[in-house]
């Protein structure tokens, strides 16, 4: 029984990892710029593919970090082209265009790959297999290499919004944005950046999930309200809201299946009602930010 | 017409992470006449007027209207009792004709309850009240124009015109001058004595040539604390207003 | 905005709903193309007007909110949804347990029976919703867990299997009959049109009704300046709960119109996508205007149904149009017209809806 309550605990960790990615990808574009991107899940699904498609011809490692540049740079193209000409509008406009896009995201991923799931190639030797701790046998990909390259991800993400001068711009957030621009700084252009660093963030999630979930089309829509939820749960545009919501409902949707499998999916909407009721602006969200 | 309503505070403070914008003002604002508070930037005149009308929780003291206590209640029971704000910065819709503004304002207090199959237009008594107060604040000849498309000086009439509409017993107007002409400012001046009548006017102004001409009296606010309330004359006459206000005053 | 005589805009409504049929393309209407073996459906130019009207239903209660109210619920299809099972289940009855308790019921052919159970239930869940989302969310926040929320009917309809079919849903709903007209006079797809386009007019009517009422203006005026409208007096959450409310009962309406229409009902009813759908339907036709929702409708599936013939990825079609509107015509169909009678092509991007400076402080 203990045995099996370790293997749900640690699957959750993965996808709690993979959740928390997503997660603030999506978080640092809410809170700098108050727009939601609908196509965030349609990134997610394309680092996911691409890295199918490279890895056999770069490698495991390159295809990874391909895949998220990639989608990084696609973000950034999403942002100039389709999202700036909305800024003059409310917020809901980028909600139902990015809906579109995403449609548009997931009919280009059929017609590229196909509407049935494509099976990962297969992880280099030194990432297949497991450690062995005592009696449990630790997945070396989704117990260490996974969780790694998040925690490393997640330490990089914290010291540009904490240590960096783009982070200082990034926290003083939507409220400040005209505030900073007349600070001479090119807010443009950092709503830019910071777009295709949320989109990396999500086509790294992709990537990094490739080799051990089905890859399919409907990915995106699958993650897409998942993550908004984990997001009205940790609270719009924090930090660790985006860590501590997604490692919450990774794991505890896991161990749901021990518990109740019919409802495994429910979980995450449960805590968010819950956390609703007692904290609206969800566990870590500032007061104020979109209301 | 309504006649005036009392405000009373004891004790009122609002701190803001630390900052004690408004700190234990005890104020009592009796009923009728105009009565203006003034101050330097940063006194705390604009939040004691958010903590007035609604907009702001005081973190300490209670606000009475009257007999009636109203600290914690929402911005529009207040409106309902008879406490109209008007705003610093003209907060109108926009896209909603001249006269449906003024509509909504006059509906709003009408019955409490939204007619809900009973198509507005047939509701006479208060789009003949609408009309009545379009009259008074001199926009009828607008009345069909989106708000948005008016001039400066006419939204801001407007903006006094939804306060009036909801025929207050305390009007709280904010900076109600804020930004116009010498011919605005003479215009709304007359519009503002024009709907005193019997109610209670509270002002907030900088304009004080304005302020010394129209008060019946004045309280000055300074660092969250009011420093004196007298007549013009008084207030001009203050050794601490002077100092305050270093030459402000005529 | 408000037309100057109201019965001849409802008279023209209802001629020309009376018309609609006569202007669907012949052909097959292949409802769900990937859903693969769930719901193929060969249909005559009929049906297409029938759908039309059911997803007009559905795109007028979400208008209600997001086009006069000012707030986009990106779930609306869990109201569909509930209308819909809960008619398909009051139609052939049901046998599960819930924990402890056995719950039955035979079934009964009384329509509009049925559809009183489906209003009631979905009233009562969009008030409780709106109780706890109102106060606490608005703007995107209050989109995205309007969209959570109507995920979770979703996995319950197909987790459920017990209670609704799981992911086949609910198969062999009877057609009602009408009392005083032949026994199976619903079964023939004219007949039905008619009896869905009376249902559809007398909604239009009702909706026509709210939207020129003190209730649609207040309501407007809340899209425009909340915080301004609260210090008129308006208690404007009531009003924002009352709006959810009665916006939720006309998806209601059209799913019980499509539970006897398809005579089937199975969770896509309620998923991501149907919510999406109707947004779209909606901005297409124009959010501000009365006639929009249904136009949008028309518009909508004209086009899936001339590129669901031709390309297999027609989704993608729906999307760059719906992208293109948003950009360049975001007040719609109706608004594109009206801009181009007016003022010409340029003013048709200027005028966009929404922009931010008309949105102050909420």
């Amino acid at each position: 029984m203990l045995h099996e309550i370790a293997d749900q605990v640690f699957n959750g960790i993965t996808l709690g990892m993979l959740y928390i990615l997503v997660a603030l990808g999506l978080n640092v574009i809410l809170g700098l710029m108050g727009v939601i991107n609908f196509s965030h899940g349609s990134f997610f699904m394309l680092g996911a593919y691409v890295a199918y498609t490279l890895a056999p011809h770069v490698g495991f490692f390159p295809s990874l970090l391909l895949a998220a540049a990639i989608i990084g740079v696609l973000g950034m193209l999403f942002e100039i082209f389709l999202i700036r000409p909305l800024y003059g509008r409310i917020p809901e406009y980028a909600l139902l265009l990015t809906y579109g896009t995403a449609l548009i995201f997931e009919q280009v991923a059929r017609r590229i790959w196909g509407d049935d799931a494509v099976r990962y190639p297969g992880l280099p030797d030194w990432l297949a297999g497991s450690v062995n701790v005592g009696s449990y046998a630790f997945p070396v990909y989704k117990d260490v290499f996974l969780v790694a390259v998040t925690v490393v991800i997640l330490t990089a993400v914290w010291l540009i919004i904490n240590r960096t001068n783009i982070g200082v711009i990034i926290r003083a957030g939507t409220r400040d944005a005209e505030m900073v621009e007349v600070l001479g700084i090119n807010m443009p252009f950092t709503f830019t950046l910071v777009f295709g660093l949320g989109s990396f963030l999500a086509g790294l999630a992709g990537a990094l999930a490739a080799p051990v979930y089905a890859i399919i089309p409907n990915l995106a829509s699958q993650w897409i309200v998942l993550t908004f939820v984990i997001v009205i749960v940790g609270g719009i545009g924090s930090f660790w809201g985006a860590v501590v919501g997604g490692l919450a409902i990774g794991i505890l949707s896991s161990l749901m299946e021990l518990v109740f499998p019919p409802a495994v999916e429910l979980t995450g909407f449960i805590i968010m009602g819950l956390v609703l009721l007692v904290r609206p602006r969800g566990l870590f969200g500032v007061e104020g930010l979109f209301e | 017409m309504s006649s005036g309503g009392s405000l009373r505070t004891e004790g009122l403070t609002r701190t803001f992470a630390g900052f004690r914008a408004v700190g234990d003002v005890t104020l009592e604002i009796p009923e009728g006449g105009v009565r203006t508070i003034i101050g330097p930037n940063g006194a705390g005149k604009t939040t004691l007027f958010n903590l007035l009308s609604g907009l702001l929780a005081p973190t300490a003291g209670r606000i009475f209207y009257g007999d009636l206590e109203i600290t914690s209640l929402a911005p529009y029971r207040r409106a309902r009792l008879g406490i109209a704000r008007s705003f610093q910065i003209t907060n109108i819709f926009g896209k909603l004709s001249v006269f449906e503004n003024v509509r909504l304002a006059v509906a709003a207090v009408y019955d409490g309850k939204a007619n809900f199959l009973f198509p507005s237009r047939s509701m006479r008594d208060v789009n003949e009240t609408a009309e009545r107060v379009l009259g008074d604040i001199g926009l009828s000849a607008a009345a069909g124009e989106p708000a948005e498309t008016l001039s400066h000086g006419d939204q801001r009439r407007l903006e006094i015109g939804l306060v009036l509409a909801t025929d207050p017993r305390i009007l709280l107007l904010d900076e109600p001058l804020a930004g116009m002409s010498p011919t605005e400012t003479q215009e709304t001046v007359d519009l503002i004595g024009r709907i005193g009548g019997g109610r209670t006017i509270v002002l907030v102004e900088h304009d004080i040539d304005v302020v010394m001409r129209i008060s019946t009296s004045i309280a000055v606010m300074q660092a969250g604390q009011i420093l004196a309330i007298g007549t013009p004359q008084e207030i001009r006459e203050n050794e601490a207003v002077r100092r305050a206000y270093l030459g402000d005053l005529a | 905005m408000k037309p100057d005589r109201p019965w001849l805009t409802l008279a023209g409504i209802a001629i020309a709903l009376g018309l609609l049929p006569f202007f669907m393309p012949d052909g097959t209407l292949d409802l769900f193309p990937f859903a693969g073996a769930r719901l193929p459906f060969h249909a005559g130019f009929v049906d297409l007007a029938t759908t039309i009207l059911v997803f007009g239903l559905f795109a007028i209660g979400f208008n209600l909110l997001f086009g006069h109210t000012g707030e986009l619920s990106f779930g609306h299809a869990m109201f569909f949804a509930l209308g819909a099972y809960a008619t398909a289940l009051f139609a052939k009855g049901f046998d599960v347990m819930v924990g402890p308790v056995h719950l039955q019921f035979a079934g009964s052919g009384n329509a509009l029976l049925a559809l009183a159970v489906a209003l009631t239930l979905v009233a009562l869940w969009a008030w409780l919703l709106a109780r706890v989302i109102v106060p606490r969310s608005s703007g995107i926040y209050y989109s995205m867990i309007t969209l959570a929320f109507a995920q979770v009917i979703y996995f319950i309809a197909f987790h459920w299997g017990d209670l609704t079919g799981g992911e086949d849903g609910l198969q062999g709903i009877p057609r009602p009959e009408v009392p005083g007209l032949p026994p199976g006079w619903l079964g023939d797809g004219v007949h039905f049109y008619i009896a869905a386009a009376v249902v559809a007019f007398a909604a239009i009517v009702i909706n026509y009704g709210i939207v020129r009422s003190n209730f649609g203006s207040v309501l407007r005026a809340i899209r425009e300046n909340k915080q301004r409208a609260r210090f008129l007096g308006y208690d404007v959450e009531k009003y924002r709960i009352n709006a959810f409310v009665l916006s939720a009962l006309f998806p209601a309406l059209g799913g019980w119109l499509w539970a006897y229409f398809q005579q089937s009902v199975n969770p896509d009813a309620g998923s991501v996508d149907f919510s999406g759908r109707v947004v779209m339907m909606s901005l297409l036709g124009g959010i501000n205007s009365f006639a929009g929702p249904i136009l949008g409708s028309f518009v909508y599936w004209d086009l899936q149904n001339r590129f669901a013939r031709f390309d297999r990825y027609w989704p993608e079609i729906i999307g760059i149009v719906f992208v293109f509107v948003v950009l360049l015509a975001p007040r719609g169909i109706t608004g594109a017209v009206e801009d181009l009678r007016r003022y010409g092509v340029g003013a048709m991007v200027r005028r966009s809806p929404g922009r931010r400076s008309e949105r102050p402080a909420p």
